[in-house]
């Protein structure tokens, strides 16, 4: 096979990109279960796999780089490698999002949640789904999987603004009450990570269809 | 303007000879004067073929290259790039047993027509793969063609030379040394030389047969340039085996695989998106 080396390194590449995108789906999945169940040393964890993240972001910016000056690729290798650059930006920020949502988990850990959650635990559901599904586009190459992560970023958004309503009325209620709505703001700021992490799913998956056509449009 | 232009002349036993590749007569392609025509705008080719002999080199080539834009050819060795590139100046007709049909015209010039092949031949410039400068000094390199076509007054041949040597970006590193061989010069200046001959005789087209494949890199890097500065007046159309020279200077590529033109089309899509997949391993060096 003509340039069998650098096939390897693009393979290798992907396989990189995988893994990171699997370090993203736990460090969400371990932020939402542990907001959802209080549970402060599973936020603890999500640090750690942050760490795991952005070591993955270094070793992909590293072989992208390195691709780049010795192999000088063109047409779909360097829409590949460039989409990885990009797209491995948006990774990191997710995973960032993940550890953001743990240390607001760990400070509300000791007192009951003031809100019921059931929509913020549904946001958390959805952009869980967004990032996994992301990965999945990049994986199979799939433009039609890419679309749907771009499509279900509505929902999310629209999501948002009931919770940042509800949240109002119980800093409202609190100021009332002489408290302080401190929870009810750390639950809205929870509720904007995951806004913004349906963001960056979005970014990644509009990535992905540069990655197949060559043209990056925003679709959200 | 210090090159007339030439007429066009009826069809002769020099053109009917130039598609057969047999031997014409000499001066057979300056007889005959009929009527004003110009090279100037772009080269469109429709339905070329080309025989050497009973091998058919090109298929049913047709092609619109823009003027005074930069124009790639890349193919691997044999897919008939360098073929179809002579086929500019009609440096085939001199190849015995060639045979070419289909249309080529440059600007209104129907170039196997009725013409004058000396002036298609100063109207299209040519520069090889290896310099090639004459066992003389950088002067009369220059003013070669210039004296070619009748050109005798030093006043006159001195503004070719040294327009020339300006165009071709070397007017200062040259200027104290016009007197001395051309063969003194590096392969780079020698190169570039080459080049300020062929503009000596004010071209419309230049056709380069991989201009820089013997050069190290900043003499390639100079040829580079210059071709960018040299598409403001002439239209440029280059043969060349690196792909990355071919994406930093080409406006538009033709892709060329075993006599057929597989893929033509502006340089940043070919380079990015291919349309056929055999471009796309071509030049990804994936193909073999």
């Amino acid at each position: 096979m003509v340039r069998k080396a650098f096939d390897e390194q693009l393979a290798l590449l992907k396989a990189l990109l995988v893994k990171m995108g699997e370090y993203n789906c736990e460090a969400i999945a371990d932020a939402v279960t542990a907001l959802e169940t209080q549970d402060a040393e599973l936020a603890r964890k999500t640090k750690a796999v942050e760490s795991l993240v952005d070591e993955k972001e270094q070793q992909i910016e590293r072989l992208c780089l390195k691709l780049i000056l010795k192999q000088q690729p063109v047409a779909s290798d360097l829409l590949f490698v460039t989409s990885a650059m990009k797209m491995i930006t948006d990774m990191e920020r997710i995973a960032d999002q993940a550890v953001d949502i743990s240390d607001l988990v760990i400070k509300m850990s000791r007192l009951p949640y003031a809100d019921s959650l059931e929509e913020i635990t549904d946001m958390a559901e959805r952009v869980q789904d967004m990032v996994r599904k992301a990965a999945e586009a990049f994986v199979e190459t799939s433009g039609e999987k890419a679309k749907e992560v771009c499509r279900a970023d509505d929902a999310v958004d629209d999501l948002f603004e009931v919770v940042k309503g509800k949240l109002t009325g119980i800093v409202h209620k609190d100021i009332e009450e002489d408290n302080n709505g401190e929870q009810a703001l750390d639950l809205l700021m929870v509720a904007k990570y995951l806004e913004k992490i349906g963001d960056h799913a979005t970014n990644i998956a509009e990535w992905v269809l540069f990655m197949i056509t060559g043209e990056h449009k925003k679709l959200n | 303007m210090l090159f007339a232009k030439r007429k066009k002349t009826s069809e002769g036993a020099a053109s009917q000879a130039a598609r057969t590749g047999t031997s014409a007569p000499v001066g057979a392609e300056t007889a005959q004067a009929e009527e004003q025509t110009s090279y100037e705008g772009d080269i469109c080719v429709k339905g070329a073929d080309l025989y050497y002999g009973d091998f058919q080199a090109l298929k049913n080539i047709s092609i619109d290259i823009p003027e005074k834009n930069i124009t790639a050819f890349i193919g691997p060795s044999g897919c008939g790039k360098s073929t179809f590139l002579k086929c500019f100046n009609r440096m085939n007709d001199l190849v015995q047993g060639c045979k070419i049909t289909g249309e080529f015209r440059i600007g209104d010039v129907d170039i196997y027509g009725n013409i004058d092949v000396n002036e298609l031949r100063r109207n299209v410039g040519m520069v090889f793969q290896k310099p090639n400068p004459f066992p003389m000094s950088v002067y009369d390199n220059i003013a070669y063609g210039p004296r070619t076509f009748g050109i005798k007054k030093r006043a006159a041949l001195d503004e070719i030379v040294e327009r020339s040597l300006r165009q071709a970006a070397m007017w200062e590193e040259l200027k104290d040394r016009l007197t001395k061989s051309a063969l003194g010069l590096s392969g780079g200046q020698q190169q570039r030389l080459c080049i300020a001959r062929a503009l000596a005789v004010s071209p419309k087209v230049l056709l380069m047969d991989e201009p820089t494949s013997a050069l190290d890199p900043i003499s390639t890097g100079k040829i580079e340039d210059l071709c960018l500065e040299l598409k403001q007046d002439v239209t440029v159309v280059m043969v060349t085996h690196n792909m990355q020279q071919a994406a930093r200077i080409s406006d538009k590529t033709a892709f060329f695989l075993l006599g057929d033109l597989i893929e033509y089309g502006d340089t940043d899509e070919i380079f990015d998106r291919p349309k056929n997949k055999k471009t796309e391993e071509y030049i990804t060096g994936r193909f073999g």
